[in-house]
């Protein structure tokens, strides 16, 4: 009891004084979880658009899978784009392990399924009349995916969120292909599980205060665009 | 002339035929009222008429080009028709970016707009509304709002599904008077459903009465004074419809045989028929008198109905006849319950149909 | 359907080579500076030592930047054999030797040594204390089966060089580790590093084999004791290797062979016979170049 006391009193001390190590990792962490969830977005909402518009056999398996894509392992990404940017895979060339570069290719994959699986649930929360009007208003079928992507916004922002959560909750990806190197691919994740192997208690929770924090902030996010 | 053409249009949904053979010709400037009971295909013509739903089977053409053929011919079809669905809906945004919404999709320049969308909204009475979201107002507002986003785009063409179907009378008199003034100009094409059947005759050159498949087309007075069938007729609320035999018995003149009376008509329709007279093409005396007409039915009454100006009569001649007769007739010629009463109309006022 | 296929393969290769430009992009930032990639064990990783020797050499060559992976040694190897670093710094002699054998690496460079520990609970349950290995473990073995509630053994299943150590060990007493050993109940793998596999030994009062340094490190967290601490089969041997240029052209040679020769000059072996005694009280390694490799 006295340990967990002890551990959070240094912990805040850290958070409060600013701790170049503590702010550095977070900064890191956003870093990279904002490139992936960027890259990630860039990505999965034409497609998801796409996939709303067109018909296409198949259509209905696909959206079932990306959906039942949203609970990937993360240690299968991990080890599938570990397989694929190790040395001798396929992209071997562009020398990605423990960068964080391949941590961001890894949590992108991660997360594109939940981000295209919500861009296509949105669409279809917007009402169909919406998508005839545009189409009898002339516009054409870029205007259109448009104008719905515009009226489903709301919960696009929220597809978008749910895909940061994950990317930074994440540890498999990150521990797997980032490889845990110290001021380089070391996030919160990471340092958590590394720093409570080596009973550095206080670094573990400070770090935990920032996620948890980060989290809260991402459901205030959340519940506000899904009020809307 | 340009002109609208739908040639053997064929809709099916489900394995079930919702709209069959439908043929159109729309001449530009004129008005059709596409007419019909819920579930008759009335919606899912005007849509494929629109392009956002294509046919099973057929084809229209627009000036003479078919489309459908490519999508950008069909992009540019569309940029010609403004259409107003059934149920009024908006986008998200003010009543100003709604009604921009389909110049800023065809490029052109707001800024040079602003008086006649200020010019629209006043005459649907919708002054200052610009900058309300559109959301917030009543069906319909909304549906106004939809008939000026529709307009603001100057189609040659414009579809009006059901346009005031279940709106309050004021939105509903706004509307009909906007689209009798469009129709005054003679420069745009209205196609208008509707189950209204004055709303069609108020405002329609043509009517279409349609059931999956066209059951009659005209002008709205030629509908309502000789229906063609049936279907129509019962549509229409055509009076006094009854199943005969009918043969011809001289040129021009055909005898009916209901029962126990015979009705002498005009018409060249031969064997089991309907016929259907209108009430207000029937005199009646207390006597038997010399006419010109060759019907002149004897009966009595069987009951009567005060609807205000008129007294609503039932006659039975051997079949029942309905008529009309004004306060001061019914009191003149002492009618009560049992009257004995004489029918009289001309042979060309029968109308006769399959 | 099967064109549909075919789009979506297309696509999905578009999607990976997006994101793989883009995360190079992100990577490129780093460049104009060289990284040199280390996969080495937890237990140097975790002492501190390594931060502390990368600082030195970094200030030394500014424009290196060296970068630890930190594993157990097995998993340290196998990203050795992929050629996905550029040296590895390991404790486990036989596969060291078969990796240089390989054609993986070229040469081994012990560099420093220490022992083992048996730790275990203070009340010693197996009678350990004052023993050597094989008898500890022997005991171990003897007191578990008898009374696996009291007497348990918490082994890191990882195959990191200590986790080899411990099969080696538990082969010399005579009882097959594959066979026997392991399906025993008092017998425990954590499949975790060191500093975890420790933790859980303390919470179940089990015994264990860690490295000195990590044991050190986790001294006044724990209540586990060190019981037999000296003797040749406890002698923990780390090298370096570098990874064979002639195999793996992509590898950096000439920064590995910089790490290498600072490691075993005289100020990188001052390094490492100084580090831990103002922060544990207690020197943890013991320096190894230029002399014989030790054999007690």
């Amino acid at each position: 009891m006295n340990e967990i006391l002890n551990g959070l009193i240094q912990a805040i001390e850290l958070i409060v004084k600013c701790d170049p190590e503590v702010m550095s990792i977070t900064l890191r962490t956003l870093e990279i979880t904002f490139t992936s969830t960027l890259i990630g977005v860039l990505i999965a909402i034409p497609i998801g658009g796409l996939i709303y518009f067109k018909n296409f056999t198949g259509k209905r398996s696909l959206v079932n899978l990306i959906q039942t894509l949203y609970s990937l392992p993360t240690v299968l990404v991990g080890l599938l784009v570990f397989l694929l940017i190790s040395n001798e895979g396929p992209l071997g060339n562009f020398q990605l392990l423990f960068t964080p570069g391949g941590m961001i290719q890894g949590q992108t994959i991660l997360i594109l399924p939940i981000i295209t699986g919500f861009t296509i649930t949105g669409l279809y929360g917007v009402k169909s009349e919406i998508k005839d009007l545009a189409l009898s208003l002339g516009a054409s079928d870029f205007q259109t995916i448009h104008t719905l992507m515009k009226e489903a916004k709301y919960a696009l922002y929220a597809a978008v969120i749910l895909g940061f959560g994950r990317a930074i909750s994440e540890v498999g990806v990150a521990l797997m292909i980032g490889g845990n190197i110290r001021g380089f691919t070391r996030v919160i994740t990471t340092t958590m599980s590394l720093e409570t192997a080596k009973g550095n208690l206080e670094l573990s929770i400070a770090l935990g205060i920032i996620l948890l924090g980060i989290s809260l902030l991402i459901n205030l996010a959340l519940n506000h665009f899904q009020e809307k | 002339m340009s002109e609208l053409k739908i040639e053997n249009i064929n809709k099916l949904y489900d394995g079930k035929l919702i709209l069959e053979d439908i043929n159109l010709i729309i001449k530009k400037g004129t008005s059709l009222g596409i007419i019909g009971p819920t579930g008759c295909g009335k919606t899912t013509l005007l849509r494929i008429v629109d392009q956002i739903e294509m046919p099973s089977q057929g084809k229209i053409y627009y000036n003479n080009i078919e489309i459908s053929k490519s999508k950008n011919i069909i992009r540019d079809y569309r940029r010609k028709i403004g259409m107003v669905f059934q149920k009024p809906v908006v986008f998200k945004g003010t009543v100003l970016e709604n009604i921009e919404y389909g110049l800023k999709i065809r490029g052109i320049d707001t800024n040079s707009t602003q008086p006649k969308i200020k010019e629209l909204l006043r005459s649907l009475g919708l002054e200052g509304y610009e900058h309300r979201k559109a959301s917030t107002l009543s069906g319909g507002e909304t549906q106004r709002i939809a008939l000026a986003r529709a307009l603001i785009i100057e189609p040659e063409i414009l579809i009006l599904d059901e346009p005031t179907a279940n709106l309050d009378p004021l939105s509903t008199e706004k509307i009909e008077y906007m689209i009798d003034e469009i129709r005054k100009k003679n420069k745009t094409t209205i196609i208008m459903a509707t189950h209204n059947l004055i709303q069609g005759q108020c405002l329609c050159d043509e009517i279409a009465i349609i059931n999956n498949r066209i059951q009659q087309i005209g002008k709205p007075e030629e509908i309502f004074r000789k229906p063609e069938n049936i279907f129509v007729a019962e549509f229409v609320g055509t009076k006094n419809i009854i199943k005969g035999n009918a043969q011809k018995i001289e040129d021009n003149l055909t005898l009916i045989r209901i029962e126990d009376i015979n009705v002498y008509s005009t018409s060249s329709i031969e064997g089991n028929v309907y016929m259907s007279i209108r009430p207000e093409d029937i005199t009646i005396s207390r006597s038997k008198t010399i006419i010109t007409g060759l019907n002149n039915l004897n009966g009595y009454v069987k009951g009567f109905l005060d609807i205000g100006t008129f007294i609503k009569v039932d006659v039975d001649v051997g079949e029942i006849f309905t008529i009309y007769l004004t306060r001061k007739t019914f009191f003149d010629l002492q009618i009560s319950l049992e009257s004995n009463i004489w029918l009289q109309f001309k042979a060309s006022s029968v109308n006769v149909f399959k | 359907m099967k064109k549909n296929w075919k789009i979506i393969s297309i696509l999905l290769v578009l999607i990976i080579g997006i994101i793989a430009i883009g995360a190079y992009t992100f990577t490129g930032g780093n460049s104009g500076k060289q990284t040199l990639k280390i996969a080495t064990t937890t237990s140097l990783e975790d002492t501190g030592l390594l931060e502390e020797l990368e600082t030195v050499f970094e200030k030394k060559y500014p424009n290196i930047d060296v970068q630890f992976i930190a594993t157990g040694t097995g998993q340290a190897l196998e990203y050795g054999k992929k050629g996905d670093v550029d040296l590895v710094m390991v404790h486990s002699k036989k596969q060291e030797e078969q990796f240089v054998t390989e054609g993986y690496g070229t040469q081994r460079y012990p560099f420093a040594y220490n022992y083992f520990y048996i730790v275990g609970p203070v009340n010693d349950p197996a009678k350990i204390n004052g023993t050597n290995a094989t008898t500890a473990f022997k005991n171990i073995h003897i007191k578990g089966s008898a009374n696996p509630n009291k007497v348990k053994f918490t082994s890191r299943g990882d195959n990191s060089g200590t986790n080899i150590r411990e099969i080696t060990l538990w082969n010399a007493t005579g009882a097959d580790y594959n066979t026997i050993i392991r399906n025993q109940t008092w017998y425990l793998e954590s499949g975790k590093g060191m500093g975890d596999t420790l933790t859980i030994a303390d919470q179940k009062s089990a015994y264990s084999l860690s490295d000195s340094g990590t044991f050190l490190a986790f001294e006044g967290k724990i209540k586990l004791v060190p019981f037999v601490t000296q003797g040749k089969e406890l002698l923990n041997i780390y090298s370096l290797i570098p990874e064979n240029p002639q195999k793996f052209p992509k590898v950096n040679k000439d920064a590995g062979m910089k790490w290498v020769d600072f490691i075993l000059s005289s100020e990188g072996q001052g390094i490492v016979e100084n580090y831990g005694k103002d922060k544990y009280g207690q020197q943890l390694f013991i320096p190894l170049s230029g002399k014989p490799e030790p054999n007690k």
